[in-house]
């Protein structure tokens, strides 16, 4: 037996929704529109409020072009992440005040396809993270169907898969990935003196820059297809050496 | 007016929903327990019907899985694999309306139910409810590049328990679909 028929079986046994019992349907539907909605918002309006609100974050962004297009981007992400947090039951209910995304690494991999990685933080700490790898262009801003998005959650150590560890510092973030032709790198320097970031590993040997504002760095590492981890020295604006990770390559 | 509109669309949902709702539902409860459970998810509806996106079903799922949670924690004896396999053979179609082999039906029963809950939650939210993966994710309050790991996972697992042979999954796939996950020593 293959996946293809187990999910051809699960599916078949999918349950026909049975019509609900007329007299109970009726009763119960009559008591339950005879409580009163604790929320007298008008439900299609606040639709509306939610539009308005990305056409305002669009009209905010201008200045130079980069700048407009980053501002563009962090208001789209943060938008995309305020209305996940509306929804019921999601890892981004109860977080307090979303803070303003920052942009953690931005880049082309050799096909082009453009990789972006961003965290917010809440006022509660909580961290919350979006990315997109080749779904959106960088062309305008990034929609929320070309996001993959998500708040707190887990960290896992390759060395430990079954023991993940719980999302609390932007610097958990990232790691050396290989499950793609192209191996890339991202993250967040714990150092935040640290201005770049010298990566070190089999074929590979360069020194990446870090964001100003989120101390982020990224690439994609060609050279590192040989390469199963890479020590990553962080380094201040005098070159002297602040402190250093491993960063193990998930096997896939 | 705006009342009577709202008292429209609820309607509408009761309808159309209520029993997609019940489906769910019957898969995790005895059968006595079906009513208060979806009568107790559309009254937190009702009240917050304001917030209540459109489509309304994957909301009103959550909102299941959050009363049956509470449900759930008063009788644990419905964590035992035979109550779950009861559950879920009391709420799947009959092996002669699905098409398959009674012994069939059984083995993919017995799959699910041996699956670690969230993993069986994630396959059954897209089977059997008919949600997207997206809104599936919504619903389990996970990423969706998350929810197709859990999706994933549950499809190997179900696999191994219906034919031993199929050899296991290696264990330290991280996909890129998992961002959130790191590889820090």
């Amino acid at each position: 037996m293959n996946t293809h028929s187990l999910d051809e079986r699960i599916t078949a046994l999918a349950p026909v929704p049975e019509h609900l019992d007329e007299q109970w349907a009726d009763a119960t539907l009559a008591r339950i529109l005879a409580d009163t909605p604790t929320s007298t918002k008008r439900r299609r309006d606040r639709r509306r409020l939610a539009a308005l609100a990305v056409a305002g974050v669009l009209t905010i962004s201008t200045g130079t072009a980069v700048a407009a297009a980053n501002m563009g981007s962090i208001g789209a992400v943060k938008d995309v992440l305020l209305k996940f947090g509306d929804e019921p039951n999601t890892t981004a209910n109860d977080i307090g005040t979303l803070g303003t995304p920052e942009l953690v690494a931005q880049f082309r991999r050799g096909d082009g396809r453009l990789f972006a990685f961003w965290i917010a933080i809440s006022s509660k700490g909580v961290i919350c993270d979006a990315y997109s790898d080749g779904a959106w262009d960088g062309e305008g801003v990034p929609t929320a169907k070309q996001l993959e998005y998500g708040c707190s959650g887990e960290v896992v150590d390759p060395t430990q898969v079954d023991t993940p560890i719980p999302l609390e510092r932007p610097d958990q973030v990232g790691g050396f990935f290989k499950d793609e032709a192209e191996p890339i790198l991202y993250g967040v320097s714990p150092y935040a003196d640290a201005v770049e970031v010298h990566v070190q590993g089999t074929g590979v040997d360069r020194t990446l820059p870090l964001r100003a504002d989120s101390h982020g760095f990224g690439s994609a590492l060609p050279e590192a297809t040989g390469a199963d981890s890479l020590t990553l020295t962080f380094l201040d604006r005098s070159g002297q050496p602040l402190g250093s990770r491993t960063y193990i390559a998930p096997v896939g | 007016m705006e009342q009577d509109r709202d008292v429209t669309e609820f309607t509408q949902a009761w309808q159309s929903d209520g029993p997609r709702v019940a489906a769910y539902v019957r898969r995790h409860v005895a059968a006595a327990d079906v009513a208060d459970v979806v009568a107790e998810t559309f009254l937190q509806a009702w009240r917050r019907w304001a917030d209540v996106p459109e489509p309304p079903l994957p909301w009103l799922i959550g909102t299941a899985r959050k009363v049956l949670g509470n449900h759930r924690r008063g009788d644990d004896r419905r964590s035992a694999l035979q109550q779950r396999l009861s559950l879920l053979g009391d709420a799947a179609r009959s092996a002669e309306d699905a098409g398959l082999l009674a012994t069939e039906r059984l083995a993919a029963l017995g799959a699910l139910a041996a699956l670690p809950e969230d993993q069986r939650e994630a396959l059954l939210l897209v089977a059997w409810d008919g949600l997207t993966p997206d809104e599936a994710a919504t619903v389990m309050g996970v990423r969706p590049g998350t929810f197709r790991v859990k999706t994933h996972r549950a499809r190997k697992a179900a696999l191994r328990a219906v034919d031993p042979a199929d050899p296991p999954a290696r264990l330290a796939v991280v996909s890129l679909s998992t961002l959130s996950k790191g590889g820090i020593e």
